[in-house]
C-alpha cells in the first residue's frame, strides 16, 4: 500500500505561507522566468475580482486595485517541499518526491492501525506550517495520487476488496487521470468517459488499438503494475533561508518568518530523533553602513539552549526575547536560520540533585536581564585561575544544582570583602611600617588594629603584573578596610563586612 | 484606617464584597528558610519565609550584612535552589567568597539603583529561582532616596505571588513595604578576621523592627492587623 500527499497550487502556497495574513487578501503570483511574465495563480480573494490565469500583471491589477503581486520564489518552494517531505518522513523512511507538492510514501511494514488518523494529523501538521494539502491511500503509487486528488482530507480506497477500487474509479471522470492527449481524445470519441470504464478494457485490446501510449495509461490507472519508488534520505541540514521580495524594517514579518522556520526545523528534528543545542540566525542587511570603519551587511544572533529541545514554542520566545532588544541599523532582504543539533539526552538527575524547573524560561529571563545590564555582567561569577586580585570571569548558570559537600562557611575564615570597584584612591600614614591613618573618599581616621603586610605578585613577566602589598586595617571610628599598594600609591579596595 | 472601621463594623459584609482578594492575601503555604546563624534565626521567628519582602539594613560600614547574605546564599544551597544576587553597586566580591558558595549563583552586576530594581522585578517573574538578594548599599544616596514607594510596593507583591525569599540589603529603613525590617547594629573588628565564617556570624548584633510574616488567620483579624 501507499499513501500520497498532495498539496495543491504549490508555487502559490509556498509564497503565501511566508507572509501573514496574505492568505485572504486578492494575491497573484508571477512567473518572472517567461519571456513575458505573466500570472500563473491567483488566490480565490483575487479570483472574485476578475483574475485570472494567463493575464499580464497590468491586466491583473486594472481588474483588480487592490492586487499584491508576488514571484514565483524558488527557494520558498524548496523550503515548502522540506516540510511536505518531512511531515511524510514521520509516517515512514520509504518517502519518494514526486514532484512538486507532491510526496509518496511506502506504507510496506507501517503500522496500519489508526492509519487514516495518523494521516489527517500529518494533514493537520501541514495545515499549521502553512500548507494545505490532500491524502490518499491506494493500492499503488499512481492510484494513491487519483484517490489524493479526490480526497478533501485522507481518503482511502481500500486495496483488499477490488469492488471497493472499481466502485472508486467507476466514478472517477477521465480527465482526472490526467491522459494523454491523443488518447484522452479518441477515449471521448469511443463514450468512455469514467476511469473504471476504461479500466475495464483488457489489457491486450488497449495495447492493440491505443499502442504503447495508451498501453501505459492504463497500467498506471488500473492499479495493477506497481512501480518502485525513488527513495529520498531526509535531509541531514538543519538551515532555511529566505530572501525576501522588498526589504523589512519591522520585527513583526521578521519574528513570522522565523517561527516558520522553527516550525519546520523543529519537525524535522523531531523525525530524526535529535534536539536543537543552539541556534544561529543571519540577517542580511539592505544597507551597507559604515560604523567605526566597518561594514556592516548582516546582523547575527546565536543562542545557546540551556536545556537542548525541539519544542519550537520554547526556542521561538527565546529568539524573540533576544531580537527585541537589538537595533536594527538597516532593513532587512534576508533570514538565514541555523540549528546545530544533538541527539537526545537519557541524563537523569541524581536522588539529590535538582535543576530549573523552567529553563528555557529561564534563559528569557537572563536575555531580558542581559538587556538591562549587558550580558556581560550576568551569569556565574568564576575565579581566574592566576590569581590576579578581583580576576574574575562570569560563566553560564549550569542547569543543575548538586548537593553541598564540606562545612561551608564553618569551614571558611576571613571576612567576605565588599569591593569599590573601581579602588579608591587613599592617603596612608605610616608609623614603624604600619598605616596609623587612612583617609578617601569613603572612610576617613586613625587605626586602632591592623593585619599585614601581605605581599601579592604574579605574572611580573607580562605588561599586565602585579605586584602589590596589602593591609587589613581598623579604623577607630569603625569598619574594617582592605589597604593595597602598589608602585608606591595606596589603594582602599574595599570594606570588610 | 476607613477600612479598618468598616470591617469592626460589618467584617462578614465586607468579606463578601472583597472576595477573591482576601484569599491573595491568606494565599500558599509559605516555608521558612532558616539563616544559619541561630540567634538571627530566633529573632525572626525561624528564618525567612517565601514571598515575603525582608529588608535588611546595614547602616554602618563593617557591620556584617555581607556575611549574613553568604550565609543566606549557604542556606539556599543546602535547599539545593538557584539563588540571584542583583548587585546595585556591583561591590561583591567572588574570590573572599567560598567557591561553593558560587555554584549556584546568578551574579547580576548593576550600574545604578534604576537597574537593580528593574533587574529584581524580571527576576521575580521568573519561578527557576528560590532566592532574590538585592544589595543596595553603597548605592547613590540620592536615588535611594527617588525610589517611589510604589516600586517597593509592586516588589512586595511579586515576591506575595512567587515561591522564593526577598531579602533586600539597604543602607538605611527605606522600604515601606517591607514585612521583616532587620537591623544590623554591630561592627566587626580585624581581631575576628581569624575567626571561621561562622563564628563571625554569632557574633553580629541585631535588632528586629518589624515581622510581620503573611497572616493566615481570621479576616476579619487581618485586616484590623493591618
Amino acid at each position: 500500500m501507499y499513501a500520497v500527499i498532495d498539496s495543491f497550487r504549490f508555487a502559490l502556497q509556498a509564497v503565501l505561507r511566508m507572509e501573514a495574513g496574505l492568505g485572504a487578501w486578492p494575491v497573484i503570483l508571477v512567473d518572472e522566468s517567461l519571456v513575458k511574465p505573466a500570472v500563473v495563480d491567483c488566490t480565490l480573494a483575487a479570483a472574485r475580482a476578475g483574475v485570472m490565469r494567463g493575464l499580464s500583471v497590468a491586466q491583473a491589477i486594472a481588474r483588480c486595485e487592490d492586487l499584491a503581486v508576488r514571484y514565483c520564489s524558488a527557494k520558498a518552494e524548496a523550503m515548502a517541499s522540506r516540510v511536505l517531505f518531512d511531515c511524510a518522513y514521520s509516517l515512514s523512511p520509504r518517502v519518494e518526491e514526486s514532484g512538486l507538492g507532491l510526496c509518496a510514501i511506502g506504507l510496506a511494514g507501517v503500522n496500519r492501525e489508526r492509519l487514516e488518523f495518523r494521516c489527517q494529523e500529518m494533514v493537520s501538521e501541514l495545515r499549521r506550517q502553512g500548507l494545505r494539502a490532500r491524502m490518499g491511500i491506494g493500492a499503488t503509487p499512481d492510484v494513491a495520487l487519483l484517490v489524493a486528488r479526490e480526497s478533501k482530507g485522507v481518503l482511502t480506497v481500500d486495496c483488499e476488496t477490488s469492488q471497493s477500487l472499481e466502485d472508486f474509479l467507476d466514478g472517477l471522470p477521465i480527465v482526472a487521470a490526467d491522459p494523454p492527449d491523443a488518447v484522452g481524445a479518441i477515449l471521448e470519441q469511443w463514450g468512455i468517459r469514467s476511469v473504471g470504464a476504461f479500466a475495464r478494457l483488457s489489457r491486450e485490446s488497449v495495447g492493440r488499438r491505443l499502442g504503447m501510449e495508451g498501453l501505459a495509461f492504463w497500467d498506471r490507472i488500473s492499479g495493477r503494475e506497481e512501480r518502485p519508488l525513488r527513495i529520498s534520505e531526509l535531509p541531514v541540514i538543519f538551515e532555511e533561508s529566505l530572501d525576501f521580495e522588498y526589504e523589512i524594517d519591522v520585527l513583526e514579518p521578521l519574528l513570522f518568518v522565523i517561527r516558520r522556520f522553527l516550525d519546520q526545523l523543529c519537525l524535522r528534528l523531531r523525525v530524526a530523533g535529535k534536539v536543537a543545542e543552539s541556534l544561529y540566525l543571519k540577517a542580511e542587511l539592505a544597507d551597507i553602513r559604515l560604523e567605526d570603519g566597518e561594514r556592516v551587511d548582516a546582523m547575527e544572533v546565536s543562542l545557546k539552549m540551556p536545556d537542548p529541545t525541539y519544542d519550537a514554542d520554547a526556542l521561538f520566545l527565546l529568539l524573540a526575547a533576544r531580537l527585541e532588544r537589538l537595533e536594527m541599523v538597516a532593513a532587512v532582504t534576508g533570514l538565514t536560520l541555523k540549528i546545530d543539533p544533538i541527539d537526545r539526552s537519557d541524563y537523569q538527575l541524581g536522588l539529590f540533585e535538582t535543576s530549573l524547573k523552567r529553563p528555557h524560561r529561564f534563559t528569557q529571563t537572563l536575555s531580558r536581564i542581559g538587556g538591562i545590564v549587558g550580558s556581560e555582567n550576568v551569569g556565574r561569577p568564576r575565579l581566574e585561575a592566576n590569581g590576579r586580585p578581583d580576576g574574575i570571569r562570569m560563566e553560564r548558570l549550569p542547569v543543575v544544582v548538586s548537593p553541598m559537600q564540606g562545612l561551608g562557611l564553618k569551614a571558611a575564615f576571613g571576612f567576605a570583602l565588599r569591593r569599590y570597584r573601581p579602588a579608591l584612591e587613599a592617603e596612608v600614614e605610616m608609623r614603624e611600617r604600619q598605616p596609623i591613618w587612612v583617609r578617601c573618599a569613603k572612610a576617613a581616621g586613625s587605626v586602632s588594629d591592623c593585619r599585614g603586610p601581605w605581599v601579592c605578585s604574579g605574572q611580573w613577566w607580562e605588561s599586565g603584573g602585579w605586584n602589590r602589598v596589602e593591609w587589613d586595617v581598623e579604623l577607630r571610628a569603625g569598619g574594617v578596610y582592605r589597604l593595597a599598594n602598589e608602585m608606591g600609591r595606596w589603594w582602599v579596595e574595599g570594606v570588610y563586612d | 484606617m476607613a477600612l479598618a472601621r468598616a470591617v469592626r463594623l460589618e467584617p462578614d459584609c465586607l468579606k463578601e464584597i472583597i472576595g477573591e482578594g482576601v484569599l491573595w492575601a491568606a494565599q500558599a503555604d509559605r516555608e521558612t528558610l532558616g539563616t544559619g546563624i541561630d540567634h538571627i534565626d530566633r529573632a525572626l521567628r525561624g528564618g525567612l519565609s517565601t514571598g515575603v519582602l525582608c529588608e535588611f539594613v546595614a547602616s554602618s560600614p563593617s557591620s556584617g550584612g555581607q556575611t549574613l547574605l553568604l550565609h543566606l546564599l549557604e542556606a539556599m544551597r543546602r535547599e539545593r535552589r538557584f539563588a540571584a544576587l542583583v548587585d546595585g553597586a556591583n561591590a561583591f566580591d567572588p574570590q573572599t567568597t567560598p567557591s561553593v558558595l558560587l555554584e549556584h549563583l546568578l551574579w547580576v552586576r548593576c550600574e545604578s539603583v534604576g537597574q537593580a530594581l528593574q533587574v529584581a522585578d524580571v527576576l521575580l517573574r521568573d519561578e527557576n529561582l528560590g532566592m532574590v538578594l538585592v544589595d543596595l548599599r553603597d548605592c547613590d544616596a540620592w536615588a535611594l532616596r527617588r525610589i517611589p514607594a510604589s516600586d517597593w510596593y509592586r516588589l512586595q507583591r511579586l515576591a506575595g505571588k512567587s515561591n522564593m525569599v526577598l531579602a533586600i540589603f539597604t543602607p538605611r529603613s527605606m522600604i515601606p513595604s517591607a514585612q521583616i525590617r532587620l537591623a544590623l547594629t554591630g561592627t566587626l573588628s580585624v581581631s575576628q578576621s581569624d575567626m571561621a565564617l561562622g563564628e563571625v556570624a554569632k557574633g553580629l548584633e541585631c535588632e528586629v523592627f518589624r515581622l510581620r510574616k503573611q497572616e493566615t488567620g481570621e479576616f476579619s483579624k487581618m485586616i484590623q492587623a493591618g
